[in-house]
């Protein structure tokens, strides 16, 4: 069933959890999510693999859950990185027309964009993805797609996504020697995440997507369908928990605990005095906290958190150009209140993030942890859609639809 | 020494105590918004009263200004009974006493002046020139007596080594040859540490940031200093810092407790420099709390130079148990707002344990303490105990402007818990 191109396998190797879905792309587009499985993370700090055999294995039993449930062998798979060895930056490269009044060709632009990647890559770290954003041609005039235009100077401006290229192969090698499949290709996981939330009109009138992960908080912001910034933090829901053992004394899965149960973004003045256990039936019940500890000590967290992500999507202007908002998704965007915070300090309009334009098992559409691997699959399919177009439709037809979805020329 | 901020620079007050001191102090560039005095119980021989800073002559009734004869408690007797001439010299800035340990006048007289200037309202840095090993055993007990009653009286105390140098050199060098060369690297480390105190800042550090570590403990810091520019400069700069004679002789780098590094370059500092050196000295010294400071500098393109300072705690006075590692930016405004005290860190990884008894409040002193400060207040005892970054491994502390975001929020944010 894997051999027929439609399959599509994504891979998240996250903090907390390894997810991998398995989706299926139409005929006719759509794109469906067929099985999903999940392993408790333990080989994996902030985003990176520390424990590569831990990894491996939790690959192992999330693939093997995900393959049982969606009924197929799975043969490759699109693998999410994260980690702050990722880093993201816009390019422009250019490019001269040797002869004057001649229209600018693919070849052209090709080699524009060429010129742009090439300036981006020191050594030792590797071009995850380079997403072409637009082009200018002769200093001024900006073209989404410049073949055809008549002009000497053309200048393409690419965001390219670049990791350590250790990194990257150990993430590539946690799972190759694990088990027996190919990772097809590394993609960010805050541009997966972007892409399985924000709609085509999203992704145009602006929108930003931040990830708010265990490890690491990733985001990305579209505007005009173009990728125009993203990045991560290497800061996350591990965080929280870790700053509330320490201030609370407790131990950290009892701190897990509390945050789960207890948690909230916001301190809440009728919280003074109110003294929390947790879960009675647990393992790691004991003395008592104070409530009004655990939510000035998370809030000043994620409030901290989402000024740093405030921070860089500013560099970018993003919260001003975010006319349809910032999405939250990843675990942590679980935590109450935190949407009336990311209001305050974003200062624009504020969502939970769902996957949109997919379809498959509600429970699994619906949980925002999931958000990444199922944004793979949407990585995956416009990818094989790229593929296959000028084959199939000819350059004409290519050229007239590239608009359609330039948010993902690569 | 090219102090060209705008900016008022703090002032400073360079007093050389002994022979050695007052040889040193000629030997610095003149330095503007300085103030260079001597003291001795013998006439200079060398320099003259003319460019040489001016001398305090204490004890020539007693000396006849023919010296102390190498006897550091004859030295001391002479300085207590002339304190009065001291006093008129010292002010409540910042004062660095520079000295030779092996001798007597220095040796003895050195601590009468910490003491003074610290109840002037001073603030006080002791350089002490270590002996060479030839100079014999005499000489290297009165540098160790001399480095404990500074330990206590000072503010800090930083330690160079003549006999540092003899391992570079071959065995047919010259005595006069291997002092000059000493004498280079000593100069080197007062420009340096001048530098950090005067010249125009960028992230802002000091003496002071050092102090918290060390006050009210035996501490000592080693110095080192070094200068490198065009390809690769950061990596030339870090060897020779590592390599410098006086912190490579101490062996103990590794074991800092703290760290202070200071840049000066021009405009042309990158972060990810920084970033690097940073690494580097938490890949060197795991359990060092690290302070970073830079200062611009209208110099030659692309020249950068590095003044480190290492801090050691005498073993067997240290209560703090084994220490996480942990940095602190000066220039953040969180470091400066004072960290929380604990009274215990939990060892292990995972486990913040019972024994993590926040008191809240306390905190680490101002981080300038100002000149007026009277020296009883400075007495409190203050623990060293870098910040818990629990679960997170502090060699990869994720680090951001400056601060670690491992350690918890609302203690950089120095949020009360009450
Ligand atoms: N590098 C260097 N060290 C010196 C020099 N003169 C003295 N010293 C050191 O300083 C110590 C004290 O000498 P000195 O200052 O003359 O004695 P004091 O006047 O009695 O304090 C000696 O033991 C030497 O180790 C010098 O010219 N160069
Ligand atoms: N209700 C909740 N409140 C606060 N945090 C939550 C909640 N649910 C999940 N989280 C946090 O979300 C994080 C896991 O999110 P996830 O997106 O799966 O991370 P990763 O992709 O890094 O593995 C954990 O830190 C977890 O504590
Ligand atoms: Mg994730
Ligand atoms: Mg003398």
């Amino acid at each position: 069933m894997s051999d027929n191109g439609h399959i599509i396998v994504g891979l998240e190797i996250g903090t907390s959890k390894v997810c991998a879905a398995v989706g299926e792309l139409t005929e006719t587009g759509e794109l469906n999510v067929l099985g999903l499985g999940q392993a408790k993370s333990r080989g994996v700090r902030k985003g990176e693999i520390l424990d590569a055999e831990k990894a491996g294995d939790d690959v192992r039993q999330a693939l093997a859950e995900a393959e049982e449930m969606a009924d197929v062998d799975i043969e490759s798979v699109l693998l999410a990185v994260t980690g702050r060895h990722i880093e993201c930056a816009n390019y422009r490269g250019v490019h001269t027309i040797p002869s004057v009044d001649r229209a600018i060709g693919d070849e052209d632009v090709q080699l524009a964009l060429r010129n742009a990647k090439s300036q981006s890559c020191p050594a030792g770290s590797e071009i995850i993805d380079s997403v072409r954003q637009d082009f200018i041609v002769d200093d001024h005039t900006v073209y989404d797609n410049p073949v055809g235009v008549v002009g000497g100077r053309l200048e393409a401006r690419v965001h390219v996504i670049r990791g350590h290229a250790n990194r990257l192969a150990t993430s590539r090698q946690a799972v190759e020697n694990a088990v027996p499949v190919r990772v097809e290709k590394p993609v960010f996981g805050g541009l997966a995440s972007a892409l399985a939330v924000l709609t085509t009109e999203q992704k145009q009138a602006g929108a930003v997507v931040v990830d708010l992960g265990a490890g690491t908080t990733e985001f990305a912001f579209f505007h005009q369908g173009l990728l125009r910034h993203s990045g991560v933090l290497a800061v996350g829901g591990d965080h929280v928990s870790n700053d509330l053992a320490y201030g609370l004394r407790i131990l950290i899965p009892r701190a897990e605990e509390l945050k789960l149960e207890h948690g909230t973004a916001v301190a809440r003045p009728e919280s003074a005095g109110v003294q929390v256990r947790g879960d009675s039936t647990s393992l790691h019940g004991g003395r008592g906290v104070s409530l009004e500890h655990l939510e000035r000590i998370m809030s000043h967290r994620i409030e901290e958190t989402l000024e740093l992500v405030a921070l860089r999507l500013r560099e970018a202007d993003a919260l001003r150009m975010a006319t349809a908002g910032v999405f939250l998704c990843g675990g942590a965007a679980r935590t109450p209140g935190i949407l009336e915070v990311a209001r305050r300090i974003f200062q624009c309009p504020v969502h939970q993030g769902l996957v949109q334009g997919v379809s498959g098992p509600a429970n699994v559409l619906e949980n925002p942890e999931f958000v990444t691997a199922i944004g793979l699959l949407r990585y995956g399919a416009m990818r094989s859609r790229q593929r296959v177009q000028p084959n199939l439709l000819g350059k004409l037809r290519s050229l007239a639809s590239l608009s359609s979805f330039r948010s993902f020329l690569f | 020494m090219n102090s060209t901020g705008s900016l008022v620079a703090p002032s400073v007050t360079l007093c050389g105590v002994g022979g050695m001191g007052a040889h040193l102090l000629r030997r610095l560039d003149s330095s503007p918004g300085s103030r260079l005095w001597t003291l001795d119980t013998e006439v200079p021989a060398e320099g003259g009263y003319g460019q040489g800073p001016s001398p305090v002559v204490v004890g020539r009734a007693v000396t006849r200004g023919l010296g102390c004869g190498g006897d550091p408690a004859h030295a001391q007797r002479i300085a207590e009974e002339d304190a009065e001439s001291i006093r008129a010299q010292l002010s409540s800035g910042l004062l660095v006493v520079l000295l030779g340990g092996g001798g007597g006048c220095g040796s003895g007289m050195g601590p009468v002046v910490v003491r003074l200037a610290r109840e002037a309202g001073a603030f006080v840095v002791a350089v002490v020139v270590e002996p060479f090993d030839f100079e014999g055993p005499l000489r290297r007990r009165n540098s160790e007596q001399c480095l404990a009653a500074l330990q206590g009286s000072a503010d800090l105390v930083i330690r160079v080594s003549n006999q540092s140098m003899v391992r570079l050199h071959p065995e047919s060098t010259l005595v006069h040859d291997l002092m000059r060369h000493a004498d280079e690297h000593l100069v080197g480390v007062l420009e340096a540490l001048v530098r950090m105190i005067q010249g125009p800042s960028l992230v802002p550090v000091g003496i002071a940031d050092l102090e918290r570590w060390t006050r009210g403990r035996l501490a000592h810091a080693v110095a080192a200093f070094s200068e490198a520019s065009g390809e690769d400069r950061i990596g030339r700069l870090w060897s020779g810092l590592v390599d410098h004679p006086f912190l490579d002789a101490s062996a103990r780098f590794a074991e800092s407790s703290g760290v202070l590094l200071h840049l000066t370059g021009g405009q042309d500092l990158r972060l990810e420099e920084l970033e690097w050196l940073h690494h580097q000295i938490h890949r060197h010294c795991p359990r060092a709390q690290l302070v970073v400071g830079a200062g611009s500098e209208a110099r030659g393109s692309g020249s950068m130079r590095a003044f480190l300072l290492s801090v050691h705690h005498s073993a067997g006075l240290q209560a703090t148990p084994a220490a996480t590692p942990s940095i602190t930016y000066a220039a953040t405004k969180v470091s400066s707002a004072g960290r929380l005290q604990f009274e215990d860190v939990p060892s292990s990884t995972e486990s913040p344990g019972r024994s993590v008894t926040p008191v809240v409040g306390t905190r680490t002193g101002t981080r300038v303490r100002t000149p007026a400060t009277k020296p009883s207040e400075a007495q409190t005892q203050f623990e060293f105990v870098p910040a818990w970054t629990g679960r997170f491994d502090p060699a990869e502390g994720t680090l951001f402007r400056g601060e670690n975001l491992d350690v918890p929020t609302f203690v950089r944010r120095d949020i009360g818990l009450n």
